[in-house]
């Protein structure tokens, strides 16, 4: 027998829960979790006082030192190409604030796509990551509140212009690793990155403004030179209590597309509202996550739709609202207990008029 | 930690120790690697207890630890894994489900695949975790995931462990 699809290979993999397991090991558990709380103490310790140290001895040291202002940080990031007798592989290299890191592609024992943290040597394996000649295609990953962005580029890009929160701009060349031509730049999670231009010799290919999550830049869409960028909007998708928690989910629309954030614990994007549009449907959801507690999903209506019923299986039903985000499309979001499902959808006009019917969804 | 922090988390443990070590085993095809994953990412977890139970997901910051502890096993003393179809699990002949076979020959196709499209594939299929939740614990991009999901399955399809070992 051979896995022939998703469903089938889901199946194969229930025999992992057939496998016998000794029972939880608490006490070794707790004991080790508190030698490690104590490590981390010692350290934190540690670095207080050598910042009370320095908090003595520097006044003294440098007698003009004023009143400190407020503390706002300053990061000073570099990227540069990589020259003679540079590591194999590397990509780019600079610093942050003195800090040294570098971006390497390489081919890694038991990993065929993703990135591996040495420190600030960051290794990745980009899988098939390609990008049409005109193109720039980055995947991001982040450790230790640094995001490191690492680009696919095209044949025609000869160099991309990203420019940071704080007015750093960055320039980045492609540099050939196997045949391919890759760039890459690292920058505090706490910096936004503005803005990046792509260009071939002098000629400007195209610019994207990417979405700043809390895991970093996401480049999603890219524009044309000139092509107007749509304007941010943020809209409150879907809020409520469950279990005692209080939960809301937003979408955040602009030149980057639209992202949602509260479903789920990373952020979700789209190149545009269009790609969340449902599909035959006045209603369809377009991502959910199951979590500890609760199931959330974050949905799109057609633009006649202005709430939509759940009918779960404990017996309740669930009214939500959809909301207007772009263009007119709409989204919700909702959250339901672990355990219940939606039995079935029907969606209402404004004046209650029933516009469509379906069954329910299930998250997976 | 106070007396109801140490019950909550006597409760956490206890509610997902088993699924835990299973995921381990699917990362490692090894029991014992798998519960010593299991209890190093408790052990953190309890360190950080009152951080972990406000988060929106407290079982993704384990398993996040156990499939970011094992790559950090490979790491740290540079292992190189040992990729074959005979897993050390023999089936037994008086199993009258096939389960221990079908264990085998799911364990030895999954060591097959590299270790990134394994945990996908068990994040992704076994715990039923949707794209943007495994790319969260994976630390790599949502497209990231849709490639090596992709892959993994076209490797699965042909592979000979599946073929060979699940036949009944």
């Amino acid at each position: 027998m051979s896995i022939k699809d998703e469903q089938e290979i889901k199946e194969r993999l229930n025999v992992l829960g057939t496998v016998e397991v000794s029972p939880p090991p608490y006490l070794t558990a707790v004991r080790r979790g508190k030698s490690v709380r104590l490590r981390r103490r010692a350290f934190a310790a540690a670095g207080v006082a050598a910042v009370v140290l320095l908090g003595v001895l520097v006044p003294r040291l440098v007698p003009h030192v004023g009143q400190p202002g407020p503390v706002t940080p300053r990061y000073d990031v570099t990227v540069h190409q990589p020259g003679p007798g540079s590591p194999s592989g590397q990509v780019a290299w600079g610093t942050i604030n003195g800090k040294r890191w570098q971006l390497r592609v390489v081919a890694q024992q038991g990993i065929s796509n993703g990135c591996t943290f040495f420190g600030q040597d960051v290794q990745c394996v980009p899988g098939e990551a390609s990008a049409s000649p005109d193109q720039v295609s980055f995947i991001y990953a982040m450790s230790g509140g640094t995001q490191f962005q690492l680009a696919a580029v095209g044949a025609d890009v000869t160099k991309v212009a990203v420019t940071l929160g704080n007015g750093t701009e960055l320039t980045l060349r492609p540099t050939v690793v196997d045949g391919k031509r890759w760039m890459g730049f690292a920058a505090p999670t706490r910096l936004a990155v503005s803005r990046a231009v792509s260009f071939a010799g002098t000629r400007e290919l195209g610019y994207a403004i990417p979405y700043n999550g809390a895991s970093g830049a996401q480049f999603i869409a890219w524009l044309r030179p000139g092509q107007q960028a749509a304007a941010r909007a943020s809209y409150r998708i879907g809020s409520g209590t469950l279990a005692g928690k209080h939960w809301s989910a937003s979408a955040y629309v602009g030149p980057w597309g639209v992202c949602v954030e509260g479903v789920g614990a990373a952020s979700w994007c789209a190149g545009s509202a269009a790609d969340i549009q449902p599909n035959g449907a006045p209603t369809s959801y377009f991502t959910c996550s199951p979590g500890t507690q609760a199931v959330s999903f974050a949905a799109a209506a057609e633009s006649s739709v202005a709430t939509v019923r759940f009918r779960l299986s404990d017996g309740t039903s669930l009214s939500v609202r959809a909301v207007s985000i772009a263009g007119g499309d709409k989204a919700y979001a909702f959250a339901v207990a672990n355990g219940v499902r939606l039995r079935s959808w029907t969606a209402f006009d404004a004046a209650g008029k029933q516009v469509g019917t379906g069954s329910g969804w299930k998250c997976g | 930690m106070d007396a109801a922090g140490d019950a909550e988390f006597s409760d956490f443990m206890h509610g997902r120790w088993a699924q835990l070590v299973r995921l381990g085993y699917g990362l490692t095809g090894d029991l014992q690697t798998a519960e010593d994953l299991a209890q190093t990412a408790f052990a953190r977890a309890y360190a950080s207890w009152p951080r972990v139970r406000r988060a929106a997901d407290p079982d993704a910051y384990v398993r996040k630890i156990v499939v970011n502890a094992n790559l950090n096993r490979f790491r740290k003393r540079r292992v190189i894994e040992d990729l074959t179809a005979a897993v050390p699990e023999v089936a037994h002949s008086g199993d009258p489900t096939g389960r221990h076979e079908d264990r085998a020959a799911l364990i030895a196709a999954l060591l097959q695949l590299p270790y990134g499209q394994r945990a996908v594939v068990v994040l992704r299929y076994w715990l039923d975790m949707t794209e943007a939740e495994v790319a969260a614990v994976m630390g790599c991009s949502v497209g990231n995931v849709k490639s090596q999901s992709s892959r993994a399955l076209a490797k699965l399809r042909d592979s000979t462990a599946l073929i060979d070992g699940g036949a009944r």
